[in-house]
């Protein structure tokens, strides 16, 4: 029951440009950081959410629905199997569950369930960014991106985010390739 | 078509029979029944007292093309974590499996992180087996246990076996266990073993092996996340067929709890040794094999060095240091002479903090030094904060208020799972409301982060162990 040598997953290309504002001295506390993290975590949610499951979230947020009555569906641990759902689709129907049950409106009880999505996410890409980082670079440096990258996280707007997410659920899930212009040089960066 | 390098992997694979020939869509993948995936036919009888059913032969066929296929798809990770795996599989009764195959899919999607597609199609011909000579086991009731030689694999087994440690609500017992192993050593040949501490231990192997090369691929993935999926199934039908219902999951609160909740990057959260994913097997394998299957999780809010230091209190330890833990392989190792642990996976670090915390000597010279990758600093760098990093982040779940509520998030959710198992698959020490669970967890991730700490301060203050890991903690 082992894996081998650990290997890092490769970090995304827009993480990549977080990571770069992030170690810019120029761009440290300021609401650039912020927003390349807003811009990397919403296709990170477009790649979670398919269309028509983002539609579902929709319209389950829309008006109360018979999902979110206990007797309509067999609970989180029969929906856990359900080969139809993704992971992160389970997740939240479970979460925004309890927050109905605790009273929220369905429109609260979807967006908070997909607001905690979003913690996860911001918390699964902080790991990887931090392994990334200290293969690589000293450990002084890896804290100072990481402190920054937390202030970021912390000032992001995720319930904006989640709202951008719903209203826009019929746009693609996977990012548009993305092109070079004359104005980029290879890493991305604007000249 | 010629598919992407940017695009999400699939494959289409049938596993055909002897020398059928199949009418082939275009890229379908072909897996060849008794040449790419063989059984060991002088392994089943140590498995099946009895001439095996037809349906546990469909099941070690199922599992097997599950591994074939799990192995030959490869991730890209660069795009995505999942794939898309569809098989077809020959069985004898493809009702009964097309009526489980639901659950089976959820199982294997959530354990892999990828979309699967199965389907069952009769079988041709039912694989012969040599007749069955006489029982030389009789049933009587002996739990299994996946052994991978590792150190929690070896406490556990020995805790469980000397009544150390219960099982379940039941009154400590000594019991006489089957471990099911992997290697060369075991696959020959059952091999039966009265022990020093007064109980038996019948080691058998996976009935089944699989080709890494074959005609036109090489099983290249090394996730292999169903292996829990085989391990665990054929421990349950070494149980089911010694007349147990109880498989024991010997893995420590680190090994079962942390890579659930220290999800890194993209990918899919490993729940192998998780209760979620044995609760799920349960239910599944209840019908599957007619009969109730419990996992039983007895150290799961134990860290490793905590089972290791109640193996030595009770004076049952001796034999630990034959125990492997490491997950690099051989090819590997730098030093040419015996073979070594390489000392800085995430499986060497965790074995040598437990190690420690549990007062067991420990000398550097049983690994990989890594004296000698000071030529190489980048190197040794990167497999430092590799190895170390999953031990760091599990002891830092409560460290930031992100990873705070993180975590949180992910407790919820299982206490909900949890709350609404009403077939009650959970095992009883975690069918506990979310603020015990909250408790445990915490105490748990406050004891490893304990003994990490203790760990990195026995080192020299000039290894890059100990310098990476106080700045990272």
């Amino acid at each position: 029951m082992r894996d081998g040598i650990p290997r890092g997953l490769p970090v995304p290309r827009k993480y990549q440009r977080v990571i770069e504002s992030a170690d810019r001295a120029a761009d440290r506390g300021t609401e650039r950081v912020t927003l390349r993290l807003c811009e990397a975590l919403q296709e990170d949610l477009r790649k979670n959410f398919h269309e028509a499951e983002r539609k579902r979230l929709t319209a389950l947020a829309a008006e109360p629905s018979e999902l979110f009555s206990p007797l309509a569906h067999g609970g989180a641990f029969d929906d856990v199997a359900d080969p139809t759902l993704s992971d992160a689709m389970k997740k939240v129907l479970a979460a925004a569950r309890s927050h109905y049950e605790d009273q929220l409106s369905p429109k609260e009880a979807v967006e908070r369930a997909l607001s905690e999505h979003a913690e996860e996410c911001l918390a699964a890409r902080r790991r990887q960014i931090r392994e990334n980082l200290a293969t690589k670079i000293e450990t002084t440096e890896v804290n100072k991106v990481m402190s920054e990258y937390g202030r970021a996280a912390s000032e992001a707007d995720l319930r904006g985010e989640i709202s951008k997410l719903l209203k826009d659920s019929s746009a693609p899930s996977e990012a548009k390739r993305i092109k070079i212009t004359p104005d980029e040089d290879l890493r991305g960066r604007r000249r | 078509m010629r598919i992407s390098n940017r695009s999400r992997p699939n494959a289409s694979i049938i596993i055909t029979e002897g020398k059928e020939r199949v009418r082939n869509r275009s890229g379908r993948k072909i897996c060849r029944d008794q040449i790419d995936i063989q059984y060991k036919h002088r392994v089943i009888p140590a498995f099946f007292f009895r001439a095996p059913t037809h349906r546990q032969v469909d099941l070690m066929r199922v599992l097997a093309g599950i591994a074939h296929a799990d192995r030959r798809v490869k991730r890209r990770p660069s795009v995505c974590w999942g794939r898309d795996i569809e098989i077809e599989i020959p069985v004898s009764d493809p009702d009964f499996w097309s009526s489980v195959e639901r659950k089976l899919i959820g199982i294997l999607n959530i354990l892999s992180g990828d979309k699967w597609l199965l389907s069952f199609r009769k079988a041709r011909q039912l694989i012969q087996f040599p007749v069955q000579r006489e029982l030389e086991f009789p049933a009587q009731g002996q739990p299994a246990m996946a052994y991978s030689n590792g150190l929690d694999s070896f406490a556990s087994a020995r805790l469980v076996a000397s009544g150390v440690i219960p099982l379940g609500n039941q009154a400590p017992q000594r019991r006489n266990l089957v471990l099911i192993t992997t290697g060369k050593a075991f696959n020959a040949q059952l091999k039966q073993e009265i022990t020093d501490f007064g109980y038996s231990t019948r080691q058998v192997s996976v009935p089944f092996s699989i080709r890494r090369i074959g005609r036109g691929f090489e099983l290249r993935e090394p996730s292999y996340r169903t292996r829990a999926l085989t391990f665990q199934t054929v421990a349950a039908l070494a149980a089911s067929q010694s007349q147990s219902d109880i498989v024991i999951i010997p893995e420590s609160g680190q090994g079962s709890i942390g890579p659930w909740l220290t999800v890194t990057g993209q990918e899919a959260a490993d729940l192998r040794t998780h209760p979620i994913f044995t609760a799920l097997l349960s239910d599944w394998l209840a019908t599957v094999l007619d009969r109730p299957v419990r996992f039983e999780h007895p150290h799961i809010w134990e860290t490793k060095g905590e089972t290791l230091a109640r193996l030595v209190s009770n004076n049952i330890h001796c034999g630990w240091a034959e125990t492997f833990s490491c997950a690099v392989q051989a090819r590997h190792q730098r030093i040419k002479r015996r073979r070594l642990q390489c000392g800085l996976c995430p499986n060497c670090l965790l074995r040598r903090q437990s190690l420690l915390a549990a007062r067991l000597s420990d000398p550097d010279s049983t690994y990989d030094s890594h004296d000698i990758y000071a030529k190489d600093q980048l190197l040794l760098r990167k497999r430092t904060a590799q190895g170390l990093l999953p031990l760091v982040e599990f002891a830092q779940i409560g460290s930031t208020p992100l990873i705070s509520r993180a975590t949180d998030h992910r407790i919820q959710y299982f206490a909900r799972l949890v709350r609404e198992d009403t077939n009650r698959r959970f095992p009883h020490n975690v069918r506990l409301e979310l603020d015990d669970l909250e408790r445990m967890t915490n105490k748990l991730a406050k004891t490893h982060k304990e003994e990490l700490g203790t760990f990195l301060a026995q080192r020299p203050k000039t290894s890059l162990l100990r310098q990476m890991g106080e700045a990272l903690l």
